[in-house]
């Protein structure tokens, strides 16, 4: 009998002896091998978090931050936002009224009642815009005492009429700023700035038809704000 | 003396299977990881690396505040008294055409002047020159169009001269005082104090106004743009157009000579400018057409309020 053949018997008698607790030793290794593996893709998880946890760089960055001494502005119109808008808006509806009046007194002809009727409908889309912001607290009515108080200003001669508008549009536009000066929120800040912005335009154009030669005169800006305190919304 | 191997010990009694070596394989990457993620953590200073590579420069934060918009603007102005310089040296202007692009150079020096006191409430300092990126990117070409210039890299042919100089530099010089009320404009959102804001639509509201009156130096009758004529519903404009002319072939005509049609070509339709472009103010890019026309086409550019990419942020320490 040589070494295999003596040994072959000797080991298949060995195997078959420790079968129960060769199975037993065989479950607890794959037991053990599984939650090993299962637990990997945690562990790695595990070390990837602690491997992040260096501080980004800021280098480079843009960083958008408002002065470190004042919160955020928020959007939407404040209370007090509210009551200025709505003064703003009987004013910008008083100036319409005042154009539909020079005009229906035929005070401009051709291309500048043109371009009356265009600064007059401007002026209501002014107002349109800010109901739009408002809603249901915009006023929605002129105010009387800047209507009356410049009334007789929008008849008679094309230059006199122009004029009188170009100096209007003028206390317009200080009114704005002023009214600027105190607005909170953005979206009111935004949709003053661009009526702002053409109201000025308008006083030179009417500085323009009433006449002004000079460009000092042209570019006049010499408007006192109205306040919200002597213009109160009814 | 027996060679015989005793069974207790024979390492081959039990051959190493797959399923036995996957068993082991994937016990020992357990337990590898498991000591991997329980071992304490080595902060590597300095790694190890090949070759010596210089560390990469790092860029200063760029905080968007008051005083870097405030110096912002300010740069914009910088940068319209060069283009104004620029129609003043190139465009030919006449002596009353001259004293309003003087008068504009003064009225955006004073607004410098009152931006430089507003930067310093703001925490920032002031800054003192013009804005390097709208110089580089924006009057570079412009003037190229007005002077013309051999040409360059793919370009196919040279750059030509401006058939009308003074036509070009009135039209550089509306545009940026566009630009001016655009930029203080769009600045209103961004501004973080009330004050500050109705700070710069001073500015902005005297830009506007100086490109109403350029606007009509250029044309009286351009006073308002026909959309603005169309929201208004007028609808028969006066404003008078340019009428093309067109000979035409008659048909009721017999003859046996050759006839030919002959049209006459269209004068170009160059851009025009209007005191009221607009109901409201408009962000928009400025469009400004410049040089002579090639092709039916007249080199146009964009002119844009600054962000991100050209403001001059308070880490930028000189001019």
């Amino acid at each position: 009998m040589d070494i295999k053949q003596a040994a072959l018997p000797t080991a298949a008698a060995h195997t078959a002896g420790d079968s129960a607790p060769m199975a037993r030793r065989r479950i607890l290794a794959a037991g053990a091998s599984g939650a090993a593996l299962s637990l990997l893709p945690w562990l790695s998880d595990r070390a990837g978090a602690q491997a992040r946890t260096a501080p980004p760089t800021s280098g480079g960055e843009t960083v958008i931050a408002p002065a470190p001494t004042t919160a955020p502005a928020p959007k939407r119109p404040t209370a007090a936002d509210i009551e200025l808008l709505a003064v703003a808006q009987t004013i910008e509806l008083a100036i319409r009224d005042l154009y539909d009046a020079a005009l229906a007194a035929n005070s401009f002809e051709g291309a500048t009642a043109e371009a009356v009727t265009a600064i007059r409908e401007a002026h209501e889309a002014y107002a349109q815009s800010i109901s739009g912001l408002i809603g249901a607290d915009a006023p929605g009515i002129r105010s009387d005492k800047l209507y009356n108080a410049q009334r007789s200003n929008f008849s008679g001669s094309a230059a006199a009429v122009a004029q009188a508008a170009a100096d209007l549009e003028n206390v317009a536009c200080a009114t704005h700023i002023d009214i600027l000066g105190s607005l909170i929120g953005v979206d009111a800040t935004g949709l003053i700035a661009s009526i702002l912005v053409v109201e000025a335009r308008h006083a030179t154009v009417l500085n323009i038809i009433a006449g002004a030669s000079t460009l000092s005169n042209q570019l006049a800006s010499d408007g006192v704000a109205l306040s919200p305190a002597d213009y109160p919304v009814k | 003396m027996n060679n015989q191997t005793s069974p207790d010990t024979f390492i081959n009694a039990e051959p190493l299977s797959r399923r036995g070596l996957l068993r082991v394989g994937g016990l020992t990457i357990g337990l590898a990881t498991l000591a991997a993620a329980c071992a304490t953590e080595a902060k590597e200073v300095k790694p190890a690396r090949v070759g010596d590579v210089t560390p990469p420069a790092k860029l200063p934060d760029a905080v968007v505040t008051d005083g870097v918009l405030f110096r912002t603007a300010a740069s914009v102005h910088y940068s319209i008294i060069d283009a104004h310089t620029i129609s003043k040296e190139l465009g030919n202007l006449s002596p009353e055409q001259t004293a309003i692009v003087d008068a504009y150079i003064a009225a955006n020096e004073a607004a410098i002047r009152d931006l430089a006191k507003s930067t310093t409430e703001a925490g920032s300092k002031p800054w003192t020159c013009a804005n390097p990126r709208f110089d580089r990117v924006l009057l570079g070409p412009i003037r190229d169009r007005i002077t013309g210039r051999p040409k360059t890299g793919s370009e196919e042919t040279d750059v030509a001269p401006s058939d009308d100089p003074t036509r070009d530099a009135l039209a550089l010089a509306h545009a940026m005082e566009t630009v001016a009320a655009e930029m203080h404009q769009s600045l209103v959102p961004q501004l973080s104090l009330p004050k500050y804001r109705a700070a710069v639509m001073q500015h902005a509201q005297a830009a506007a106004r100086r490109a109403a009156a350029l606007a009509l130096a250029i044309n009286p009758a351009n006073i308002v743009s026909p959309l603005s004529l169309e929201n208004a519903n007028v609808s028969t404009p006066t404003t008078v157009e340019a009428t093309t002319t067109t000979a035409a072939q008659d048909i009721t005509q017999s003859t046996d000579a050759p006839t030919t049609t002959v049209a006459a070509a269209a004068p170009f339709d160059f851009q025009q400018y209007y005191a009221l472009p607009s109901q409201f103010g408009s962000l928009n890019a400025v469009q400004l057409g410049v040089g002579v026309p090639s092709g039916g086409a007249q080199f146009t550019i964009n002119l844009e309020t600054p962000s991100l990419n050209s403001l001059v942020y308070d880490y930028q320490t000189e001019c």
